[in-house]
């Protein structure tokens, strides 16, 4: 209840501070920053806004990028052994698209490509040389598909409502296993095919608290982080031993 | 993989997100199967490394980080075993610097192993591949001893101590007083290097290869064997601990801290219930137990994957 009342005063503000030119487009979400802390199970969040021109709305959302390598697995004798690999260079860890209608009911294949919006037209690039025997497109149909299966990809037609004529809102998921990072979200105002406006802002999901301590040691001072590991570990063994020679 | 389907204030109260694993579980499932290992490595007296780390990896933690925070939860229960074992003198100690020595090389050379193979996108395979041997291994023969003894249709022949064969002509032989020994050094530095080895690479402490080693290779007396082999254990994990917290920083201690508490109580449990218990049963139970792991861990191998392509981050 207090969420949606936040919404609703965001709302309110939203509309008066609108001016009056009539291509208008303002966003905010109701967290600005995603915090994991020990009990982080993923997170939601909701981004609203309000459109003037009241067209076609569609919010892309990109996780950090990083080097991811697919691989694919070939039967050896009777197992199944990593064989093949492809490397795709600065990809999206997360990436979601939301819109108010199907893309290509009001997306030029030019403008996708130019924005790199949908799958299509994501900038998948390979690092370094492959062997011939390699079909490129299915290791990106292979990223993007186990990328779905982790819940770190998604694209849905419909996941933007306009409330009004105006208003609109979307639901944006985080699930648990999310990347760290800072977290681009643009927002596209279509009207007849065309970019009218686009508003972007940056989302940072970061670990908070002993999460980010403990993997900042274990990172930044890793000697020390494993010389106090197995310390831990000694005195734990200890203590027990002593505990439950008494009882 | 874990897909949150609400944010239930109740589930929150029982998940926890693992700092380095990245990934959120439920604390009574790790505090539990801390619990059950622990219980059986009470009653049986094994060191139950070679269950804890399969099943890390079944319920979803990434393997790498699965073998070095087992390495790490295997220090503390080695501590509070040893301890027990020094104070009625069951350690040889130069026995168990001889072992450690090959220990520490066969670990080093692990953990540089254990990176490598992750660049190279085997690390799963190869980890898999070692808990399919091993555990089929030791699965099947603590099935036939098992039947065997319960059976009682064979009387078990006293080992033989100081046959005289090829081992004693190797060069560097030393006296180890507390095992009644003289042989060459280079047989506990090998047994050592290999243990270090598969401590490395499949998050155990090598007890259940050590052991029948020290009894049916070297001719250790058996009361001293548990003690010794527990004294190496402690320090060849702790140097892979440290090893793998520099070199892969997998060490998870939240894990082993949640999995070592449930894994102390369960020991103790373990101790006292497996005093009242039928042995060759029990044993027998294990082993089947064992073998379940290694035929699931197999299977996965070769049956054809839903998926034959798959996403790892790229080696550094």
């Amino acid at each position: 209840m207090k969420a949606l009342k936040y919404v609703f005063v965001c709302f309110t503000f939203v509309i008066t501070a609108l001016p009056t030119s009539g291509q208008e487009l303002a966003i905010d979400l109701t967290k600005n920053a995603v915090p994991i802390t020990a009990n982080f199970i993923g997170s939601e969040l909701m981004l609203y806004g309000a459109s003037e021109s009241g067209g076609d709305i569609l919010v892309v959302v990109r996780g950090p990028n990083k080097n991811q390598t697919v691989r694919r697995k070939k039967k050896s004798a009777v197992i199944w052994v990593n064989d093949k690999e492809v490397t795709f260079l600065d990809a999206p860890t997360y990436y979601f698209l939301a819109s108010t209608r199907p893309i290509g009911q009001f997306l030029t294949g030019d403008t996708a490509q130019k924005e790199q919006i949908g799958y299509p037209a994501m900038a998948l690039i390979v690092k370094g040389a492959i062997d011939d025997s390699i079909i490129i497109e299915d290791f990106k149909r292979a990223f993007i598909r186990n990328k779905q299966k982790q819940g770190l990809y998604g694209e849905g037609p419909g996941l933007v409502s306009y409330k009004g004529k105006h208003l609109f809102r979307t639901r944006l998921k985080f699930p648990a296993n999310v990347p760290v990072g800072n977290y681009n979200i643009d927002i596209y105002d279509f009207r007849d095919g065309k970019i009218i406006n686009k508003e972007s802002t940056v989302l940072p999901i970061q670990k908070k608290g002993i999460e980010a301590q403990v993997y900042n040691f274990a990172h930044k001072h890793s000697l020390t982080y494993g010389i106090v590991a197995i310390l831990v570990a000694a005195m734990a063994g200890w203590l027990a031993s002593v505990m439950f020679r008494k009882v | 993989m874990w897909i949150t389907a609400g944010c239930g204030t109740e589930q929150r109260l029982v998940q926890i997100y693992l700092p380095i694993a990245e990934i959120s579980v439920n604390i009574f499932l790790i505090l539990g199967m801390g619990g059950a290992v622990g219980f059986l490595s009470g009653v049986f007296g094994v060191g139950g490394g070679f269950l804890m780390t399969p099943i890390l990896i079944f319920i979803g933690i990434p393997p790498a980080v699965a073998v070095a925070t087992e390495a790490n939860q295997i220090v503390a229960s080695s501590v509070s075993g040893v301890l027990a074992h020094w104070k009625r003198g069951n350690v040889d100690f130069k026995m168990g610097f001889a072992l450690l020595f090959g220990g520490i090389i066969g670990s080093s050379l692990g953990v540089e192993l254990f990176s490598f193979l992750r660049d190279l996108g085997q690390l799963d395979l190869v980890i898999k591949l070692s808990y399919v041997v091993f555990l089929g291994i030791i699965g099947i023969l603590m099935l036939i001893e098992s039947i065997n003894s319960s059976q009682q249709t064979k009387k078990r022949e006293p080992v033989k101590r100081h046959t005289h064969n090829w081992m004693h002509g190797l060069p560097f032989k030393m006296r180890f007083r507390r095992s009644r020994l003289y042989i060459s050094a280079l047989l506990p530095i090998s047994i050592g290097l290999l243990v270090g080895l598969l401590a490395a690479i499949m998050g155990v402490g090598g007890g259940f290869i050590m052991v029948p080693a020290m009894i049916y290779l070297l001719g250790m007396p058996t009361v001293i064997v548990v003690g010794t082999s527990l004294f190496q254990i402690i320090f060849v994990t702790a140097n892979v601990t440290v090893l793998q917290a520099v070199s892969t920083q997998t060490v998870d201690v939240v894990l082993a801290l949640l999995l070592l508490a449930g894994g102390v109580i369960g020991a103790q449990v373990g101790v006292r219930i497996g005093a009242r218990l039928q042995g060759e049963q029990l044993r027998g139970l294990l082993a089947l137990m064992v073998l379940g792991v290694c035929i699931k861990i197999g299977y996965d191998l070769v049956a054809t994957p839903i998926d034959l392509y798959s996403i790892g981050m790229a080696g550094h």
